[in-house]
C-alpha cells in the first residue's frame, strides 16, 4: 500500500467517524444541502447515525397496553400484545407500544393504533365480541417514596372499547 | 510499510506513530471471532423473533395497514410501502417476507461457516437493515450495533480463518496494513460508543442517586425479579450507578493499555451479563460482549500468520 492511498483511506476513515460523533451528538445534517442528504443517506446505512444514549440521561418507565376481551356470554379474559414466548418477541413488541407516544401520534392515530391492536385481539380470540383497550404504565415511586409507604400505580392514559362489527370475522374490528 | 529510517523529528514521530496504529499489518483472528460471535447471537435473535414475525413485519399485524409505514425515520424511504407496491402487483407481502427472512437466515449461516465470506456479509447487511427499515420502531440497541459491524465486516477478510472459505483456499490469513485499518475503525467506533453512552447517563441525576438502576430493575417491562429490596439499600443502586458510569466513560481510555484491557474488558462483559441477566437484553448484552472481546480481546498481532507478499 502506498503512502498515498495509506493517507486518503485515513481522510476517508477520520470523517466516517467523524459522521459517528455528529451521529451521538444528535446533529441532523439534512438541511446542509445535497451533501447533507447524501451523508444522510450513508449515516443509515452505515449505522453511523445511531445515537448511544440508551437509558441515559434518565430511565423512564415504558408503556404497557392491556386488552380485556368479552365475549358473548360476558366472559371476560385480559390479554397483552406480548405472547412471552421469547423475550425478545417481547421486547420488540413492547417498543410497538411506544408508537402510542411517538411524536407523530395525534388522537386520530392513537384511536387506528388502538383498533389495530384490538384486531389483533379479535384474530386471537375469535369467540371476542369488545375489547376494551388500556393503555398506560405502572408508575413506580423513587426508593425514598417506596421506603416512606408509596406504592406502585397504574396510570391510564388511553382507554377505549372496541366492538367487532356485525358479520365480521377473523380479526375484522 | 513505516519508513526504516527513524524520523528526526516530532512531527515525522508523529506521523510514523500514526502509521503504525493505523497500518502496522495485523492478523484476521478479531474478524473471524466477530464474525463467528455475531453470526450465533443474529441466529439466536432471528429465531426468538420468529413467534412474532409477521405480526411485527407484516402490514396485517400489529400495525396494520398503512399505520406500519407511518413511522418510518425522517427523511428515508419507508420500505413498508415497497412490498405494498408488489403486492399491488400480485407478489404477496407474506411470501416476500417469508423469503427474505428465510435468506437472512442462510446468509447469517453462511457468515457463521465462513461460506463465500464477503458475500454473505453483504446479504446479512442488506436484509438486517431491510427488517430494521421496515419495522423501524421495533428496533433498540442490538440491531443498531449488529447493523454497524455487519457494515465493517463487509471491509474486514473475516472469512481468512476457522471458515470454509480457508479450507477451500479460496481466502488465506494474511497480516496486511488494510486489517490494522479496519479493526482501528471498530476499535475507535466502540469508543466513542461507550464514551456517549456514559456521557449522556452522567448528565442525568438518577445515574448519580441511583434512582436509575432502581428504575432499571424494577420498572414495568424489565422487572424480571423481584428486586424491590433494594430501595432498602440506595446507596448499593447509586454504587452500582456510579460503576457503570466508570465503565462506559473510562473505556476509550482503559481499554487501551495492555495492563488495564483485560480488566476492563471483563468490567464490560460483567456490565452486560448484569444487563442481560436483570433487564432480560440477553441480545443487546451479547452483541456487545462480542464486540469487546472480538475486537479488543483477541490479538491482532502477527505470530504464525503469514506476512503479506
Amino acid at each position: 500500500m502506498t503512502r498515498r492511498r495509506r493517507w486518503l483511506l485515513l481522510a476517508a476513515v477520520t470523517c466516517h467517524l467523524g459522521l459517528a460523533v455528529l451521529g451521538g451528538l444528535g446533529v441532523c445534517l439534512w438541511e446542509a444541502g445535497a451533501v447533507g442528504r447524501g451523508l444522510t443517506y450513508y449515516r443509515a446505512l452505515s449505522g453511523v447515525d445511531t445515537g448511544y444514549s440508551y437509558f441515559a440521561p434518565s430511565v423512564g418507565t415504558p408503556p404497557h397496553a392491556e386488552f380485556t376481551i368479552v365475549d358473548g356470554a360476558g366472559n371476560e379474559v385480559v390479554d397483552t400484545l406480548e405472547t412471552r414466548v421469547t423475550r425478545e418477541a417481547d421486547i420488540r413488541v413492547g417498543d410497538i407500544i411506544e408508537v402510542f407516544g411517538h411524536r407523530r401520534s395525534d388522537d386520530g392515530m392513537r384511536r387506528r393504533i388502538a383498533v389495530s391492536w384490538a384486531a389483533a385481539m379479535f384474530a386471537r380470540h375469535p369467540g371476542a365480541e369488545t375489547v376494551l383497550v388500556d393503555v398506560g404504565y405502572q408508575h413506580w415511586p423513587g426508593m425514598t417514596e417506596l421506603r416512606a409507604g408509596a406504592a406502585a400505580r397504574w396510570r391510564s392514559y388511553f382507554r377505549a372499547r372496541i366492538v367487532r362489527s356485525a358479520g365480521a370475522t377473523g380479526g375484522s374490528p | 510499510m513505516t519508513s526504516s529510517i527513524a524520523p528526526t523529528t516530532v512531527a515525522g514521530r508523529v506521523i510514523q506513530g500514526i502509521e503504525r496504529f493505523f497500518f502496522k499489518p495485523a492478523r484476521v483472528a478479531p474478524f473471524a471471532v466477530l464474525r463467528i460471535g455475531l453470526a450465533v447471537v443474529l441466529l439466536a435473535q432471528a429465531l426468538q423473533v420468529a413467534p412474532v414475525f409477521h405480526e411485527i413485519y407484516a402490514h396485517g399485524g400489529y400495525l396494520r395497514g398503512s399505520l406500519m409505514d407511518s413511522f418510518a425515520p425522517n427523511h428515508l424511504p419507508a420500505v413498508g410501502r415497497l412490498l405494498t407496491r408488489l403486492a399491488q402487483h400480485g407478489v404477496a407481502e407474506s411470501a416476500v417476507l417469508s423469503a427474505c427472512g428465510v435468506l437472512y437466515i442462510g446468509s447469517l449461516v453462511g457468515l457463521l461457516l465462513g461460506w463465500r465470506t464477503r458475500l454473505v456479509c453483504v446479504a446479512a447487511w442488506l436484509l438486517h437493515l431491510f427488517f430494521m427499515m421496515l419495522a423501524p420502531y421495533t428496533t433498540y440497541g442490538a440491531d443498531d450495533f449488529a447493523n454497524i459491524f455487519l457494515f465493517y465486516l463487509m471491509f474486514a477478510p473475516a472469512g481468512a480463518v476457522a471458515s470454509l472459505d480457508q479450507r477451500s483456499g479460496r481466502s488465506v490469513d494474511l497480516r496486511r496494513a488494510s486489517n490494522r485499518l479496519v479493526l482501528r475503525v471498530m476499535q475507535l467506533h466502540l469508543c466513542i460508543t461507550y464514551l456517549f453512552a456514559g456521557v449522556q447517563k452522567a448528565r442525568g441525576e438518577q445515574w448519580w442517586d441511583g434512582e436509575a438502576i432502581w428504575r432499571s430493575l424494577v420498572a414495568h417491562g424489565y422487572q424480571l425479579f423481584d428486586l424491590t429490596w433494594l430501595a432498602l439499600c440506595p446507596t448499593l443502586a447509586a454504587v452500582l450507578g456510579w460503576l457503570v458510569l466508570v465503565v462506559e466513560i473510562g473505556y476509550p481510555v482503559f481499554i487501551w493499555p495492555r495492563l488495564t484491557r483485560r480488566p476492563w474488558i471483563a468490567a464490560v462483559v460483567a456490565l452486560h451479563v448484569g444487563i442481560a441477566v436483570f433487564m432480560g437484553l440477553h441480545v443487546f448484552g451479547a452483541v456487545m460482549i462480542v464486540l469487546s472481546v472480538a475486537l479488543f480481546g483477541v490479538s491482532a498481532e502477527p505470530s504464525t500468520a503469514r506476512p503479506a507478499r
